[in-house]
């Protein structure tokens, strides 16, 4: 497998001198669905910008496909599909096709199959049909598929998502967990950046976890020591007996 | 996110959808013209062609009393406004009378003229989209400068997006505000230096709402070449274009 994104020493110290990183090496690699836990600011999102260029390092690099991301964040950008937390915050169009169409409509492609791409995009994420509507009128659930759509259409090789399922409800979590799901089996790599490891861990190929601006585990889905959850804190999603399958939200 | 700003687009397969972002504005601006400058006569024909538009445009299209209603609702900030105009233009308490009847018929052909622009204004932002009228914007920008880099309806789609998100801040401010007691002393200082909070939150938030949306254009891969909507200009544009100027221009002779 191909490496996708490759943080290597990667340092970041914020202005009042504090460390936001502290060494972290990690990668990621096509066909990965790599989980990225750790508690609140463990350095989760901060490493997820790092990784599309939107932040700086102190020392060390993040690689994309082999070249650093600092000499060509746009590239990067293509390459790794970054949905925000805040899924408001990325919708810029008035219509949800204007809105998918906007990161294909920026790759110069021409109009016609910019279009097609927003349309599928919006399919995949269960918003066909809806192309003319206003996203202000989505549920939130619906807002963040729509974010989705939005990096979907761009065909990037991996698709990050900071927090996806943040005030969420039951349904719109499953709806965007398969979502997430399709994209990963329609071989993308997917990243999701969580501290509810039991939304999503059935359908990990990788868990990496983050304490103190480092990566204290890198490795499979099941293989964290349960008695390191708690301390890590986060809460072990096998305290119910149940094995890592049956985890799964989709069911 | 909450729904406000000029541009209530509204889904459908409307007949004035069908125009180009730019033929409609030059209908737009030459019928609001017409409507500034036309007499009292003029007026029900006004009416008319402002109905029309607003058919188009689908202000009907849930049905004439919902559609009317939804209207009514829309045009209520034209209430205070025409008070005002009436009162300004009739009530003269430095004048030989104090009520100047004669100036009422006056002060509500005014109104009725602002009521004439605000229904055709209606009519276009409902049958177009801020991201059409932007690419529109930028394609003629292009073609009159010779440039691919140039990208003026961008800054139209953000405003028309960032608008809300500034009521939202404003909102989410002033219930944080509220809850945690905003409004409940007494005194010109307290209340004074509580609004001065209220004002420095909603700044703030609005700064790291325009923050967030320059980081969303980057990490969506935006440029300035980047491909615009097609919008064909067709025969039909170039006819409401010409009678509508043409229109707007006999308003300004006349």
């Amino acid at each position: 497998m191909a490496e996708i994104a490759r943080a290597r020493g990667l340092v970041h110290r914020f202005p009042d001198g504090g460390l936001g990183l502290d060494g972290v090496d990690l990668h990621v690699d096509d066909g990965d669905f790599l989980v990225l836990a750790g508690r609140n600011g463990s350095g989760k999102t901060l490493l997820s910008r790092h990784l599309v260029g939107l932040s700086a390092a102190s020392r060390g690099e993040v690689l994309c496909r082999g070249r650093p991301v600092s000499a060509d964040p746009q590239a990067a950008r293509r390459t790794i599909g970054y949905v925000f937390q805040e899924s408001d915050a990325q919708i810029v169009g008035q219509t949800l096709l204007e809105d998918a169409a906007f990161g294909p409509a920026n790759l110069g492609l021409p109009w016609a199959e910019v279009r097609s791409r927003a349309a599928e995009a919006l399919s995949l994420v269960g918003l066909g049909g809806l192309e003319e509507r206003r996203p202000d009128s989505l549920s939130g659930g619906e807002r963040r598929r729509l974010a989705i759509a939005g990096v979907l259409a761009m065909r990037p090789d991996c698709v990050l998502l900071d927090e996806p399922f943040a005030n969420l409800d039951l349904p719109a979590i499953r709806s965007v967990l398969a979502v997430i799901t399709a994209a990963h089996a329609d071989g993308r790599a997917v990243v999701v950046v969580t501290h509810e490891l039991e939304k999503v861990l059935a359908h990990a190929t990788r868990l990496a976890v983050m304490d103190s601006g480092r990566v204290v585990y890198d490795g499979a889905p099941g293989g964290l020591a349960r008695e390191l959850y708690e301390k890590l804190g986060l809460r072990d999603p096998f305290r119910s007996g149940a094995s890592l399958e049956e985890l799964t939200w989709l069911r | 996110m909450a729904s406000v700003g000029p541009f209530r687009f509204s889904w459908g397969d409307f007949p004035a959808r069908r125009f180009h972002p730019l033929s409609k504005l030059i209908a737009l601006l030459a019928l609001s013209l017409a409507s500034t400058q036309a007499q009292a006569p003029w007026l029900p024909a006004l009416a008319v062609a402002a109905g029309l538009a607003l058919a188009a445009a689908g202000a009907f299209r849930p049905g004439l009393a919902r559609g009317l209603r939804v209207l009514a609702r829309d045009a209520r900030f034209l209430i205070p406004l025409g008070l005002f105009i009436v009162a300004f233009r009739v009530v003269d308490p430095w004048g030989p009378r104090l009520l100047e009847a004669s100036e009422l018929l006056p002060a509500l052909l005014y109104v009725a003229r602002l009521a004439m622009v605000f229904a055709f204004a209606e009519a276009y932002f409902r049958s177009t989209s801020a991201g059409e009228l932007s690419a529109a914007t930028t394609g003629l920008a292009r073609r009159l400068f010779r440039r691919d880099d140039l990208d003026p309806g961008l800054y139209l789609s953000l405003a028309v997006n960032f608008i809300p998100r500034c009521f939202d801040a404003w909102e989410r401010a002033r219930e944080a505000a509220l809850a945690r007691g905003y409004g409940s002393r007494h005194g010109r200082r307290p209340r004074f230096r509580a609004s001065l909070a209220l004002l420095e939150s909603f700044i703030a938030g609005s700064i790291r709402s325009a923050l967030s949306t320059a980081e969303a254009l980057e990490t969506r891969g935006y440029a300035p070449q980047r491909t615009l909507q097609a919008l064909p200009f067709s025969l039909a544009d170039l006819a409401l274009a010409a009678v509508s100027a043409a229109a707007g221009l006999a308003a300004l002779a006349s």
